[in-house]
């Protein structure tokens, strides 16, 4: 095992610490355990978590992230009757502002399909309430508002984006090509609102979208997008930008009329010898016939630097998620084999210019993406399953 | 990835005897009167291989895959205009119960409806190890057992072979 490995500090931090019901998330009605889990480090430098219950209820807890976890007793939130989404790509997310601010989101599903709500809830007292969940969107079509992002920027600002399908039904008799994405930007942590803004026409319909913070605070997004002759690679963008001022960041010319479902992850790349200020970023995609998930690194603009583009060293990678910190970058992603998913970790301490391999973890149930979590230079991946939440910090 | 021939033909041994896979007049009823789920675990596909029906159409596809419903009418389309006919046989991935049902609704004259019941990429691999989830997934199995399988829309070539 390498050195790095060796030193690497895997603290499994969880685990006993969610009660049973807690671990074994399901769908109201459904047998289908919904593992889908957002995480992210508060303020303060504990580690929280969000998702759903063995009851299909929306649940928060916390964790200090030093030492043994000591996690709190899970907080379910009250949601009304929604019905949320918390499977794959689709997964509720929390996320951590000035001012005591925090907000929880998720898709709620509606009943007619491919259609939904995005919903948010939002605190003052940093994660310690919630109010009632509100719809984000002015829109209020039963159409797609689906597959929501959200982070506050660095300047206290918070953005919401999410995949849209208003501008399809606005001409159902004009060919349009998958979706749009859609922000919604509030300066006071989602009591208020600007309306409804376009980031770009055209995106995949069923992805998540990436979000990440450059050295400045500013805001960008990576999302699987729809490009002439239904070529599905990605595009990036300034999330203030004005609509459709995206760069194209993969070219793989994966022509296909599809879902991936499998959505890219995108984080902030310092300069490094040879490599401007940019962008790491992985993807799943199918180039020249072979699918893989990639890396590539990207300049400020969000277009690939070629000689940094390689494969993960796994044939069968499925949802990577990339962080960066520095010079130190790490890949997570799962695979299954034999029976066994594993949860693999790639590290770099040169920016990207090599790696090593480690497994963190294995589990023969069902279980989440790994996710990627940072505070300020701690990085930790969170990963899901059906016994337990782990959570491995990743050591410099 | 294209819709392409795969390397395997498939040895279909017969197609009576398999419970699940059986072809039975009221599974040919129109989805509106009654439509049965049936389970589809990590055994199901080796059995439907070995005593499903053939011709056959395999869609599998996701409850937001909302590419999906074209390419069944595709080939539903061709189905229809065919003398043979073919089973088109729906697999929910993500979905089970009331929620599968609601999804059903795009998928106007499929004769079979399964579900996933299990872990998603354990049943996954028993259909194709190399397959992301990538939706649809369509296996097209001709009258000799030949198997034909892709993501996205299958070519005409691909259908007319399928149905000779």
């Amino acid at each position: 095992m390498s050195t790095w490995l060796n030193r690497l500090l895997v603290m499994l931090l969880c685990l006993p610490l969610l009660s049973a019901w807690a671990q074994t998330g399901h769908s109201k009605g459904s047998k289908r355990p919904s593992l889908a889990t957002g995480v992210a480090f508060s303020p303060d430098g504990r580690l929280w978590v969000t998702g759903l219950n063995a009851n299909g209820r929306l649940f928060v807890q916390h964790t200090r992230f030093s030492g043994p976890a000591q996690w709190s007793d899970p907080q379910v939130l009250e949601t009304g009757a929604d019905e949320i989404a918390a499977d794959g790509e689709n997964r509720p997310k929390i996320a951590f502002g000035p001012n005591g601010w925090a907000v929880i989101t998720y898709t709620q599903p509606l009943p007619k399909p491919y259609t939904g709500n995005i919903r948010m809830m939002r605190s003052e007292d940093g994660g310690k309430t919630f109010g009632q969940p509100f719809t984000v969107h002015d829109d209020r079509q039963i159409i797609t508002h689906r597959f929501e992002s959200v982070a506050f920027d660095g300047q206290g600002q918070l953005f919401t984006v999410w995949v849209d399908k208003r501008d399809q039904v606005k001409a159902p008799d004009k060919p349009y090509a998958g979706a749009a994405v859609y922000r919604k930007v509030s300066r006071d942590g989602g009591k208020t609102f600007d309306p409804d803004q376009k980031l770009a026409d055209h995106s995949c319909e069923c992805c998540r979208i990436a979000l990440a913070q450059d050295a400045r605070g500013r805001l960008f997004g990576l999302w699987r997008h729809v490009f002439p002759d239904q070529i599905r690679d990605h595009a990036f963008a300034d999330l203030s930008a004005p609509a459709n001022q995206h760069q194209r960041a993969s070219f793989d010319e994966w022509r296909i009329n599809a879902c991936p479902h499998h959505g890219p992850g995108l984080s902030y790349a310092p300069p490094q010898a040879g490599s401007p200020e940019g962008f790491h970023m992985v993807w799943f995609g199918i180039r020249s016939g072979a699918p893989a998930v990639r890396y590539v690194r990207l300049n400020l603009e969000g277009a690939p630097i070629e000689q940094t583009l390689r494969a993960l060293p796994d044939e069968s990678a499925e949802h990577a998620d990339v962080m960066s910190s520095g010079q130190r970058v790490a890949i997570v992603w799962r695979s299954f084999a034999n029976g066994v998913t594993s949860l693999h970790l790639w590290k770099s301490t040169d920016g990207g210019v090599s790696f090593d391999r480690g497994v963190l973890s294995r589990t023969t149930g069902f279980n989440d993406h790994p996710r990627l979590v940072q505070s300020d230079s701690r990085m930790a991946v969170v990963w899901r399953t059906q016994e337990r939440i782990e959570a491995h910090e990743i050591s410099p | 990835m294209k819709f392409h021939l795969n390397l395997i033909a498939a040895l279909v041994i017969g197609s009576a005897g398999f419970a699940a896979a059986a072809h039975t007049p009221e599974q040919h009823a129109p989805l509106s009167r009654s439509l049965q789920i049936k389970p589809f675990n990590e055994e199901t596909w080796a059995k439907l291989l070995k005593t499903g029906p053939r011709p056959a159409a395999y869609m599998f596809t996701t409850s937001y895959c909302s590419a999906c419903p074209a390419v069944f009418q595709e080939v539903r389309d061709v189905t229809s205009k065919s003398r043979t006919r073919p089973e088109l046989i729906v697999v929910m991935m993500d979905a089970e119960g009331p929620n599968a049902l609601r999804h059903a609704s795009h998928f106007k004259g499929m004769t079979q409806f399964f579900t996933f019941e299990g872990y998603e990429p354990a049943i996954r691999s028993t259909i194709d190890p190399t397959w992301r989830n990538i939706t649809p997934y369509v296996v097209l199995i001709d009258r000799h057992g030949g198997i034909q399988r892709g993501v996205g829309s299958p070519t005409s070539q691909s259908l007319k072979q399928w149905l000779q």
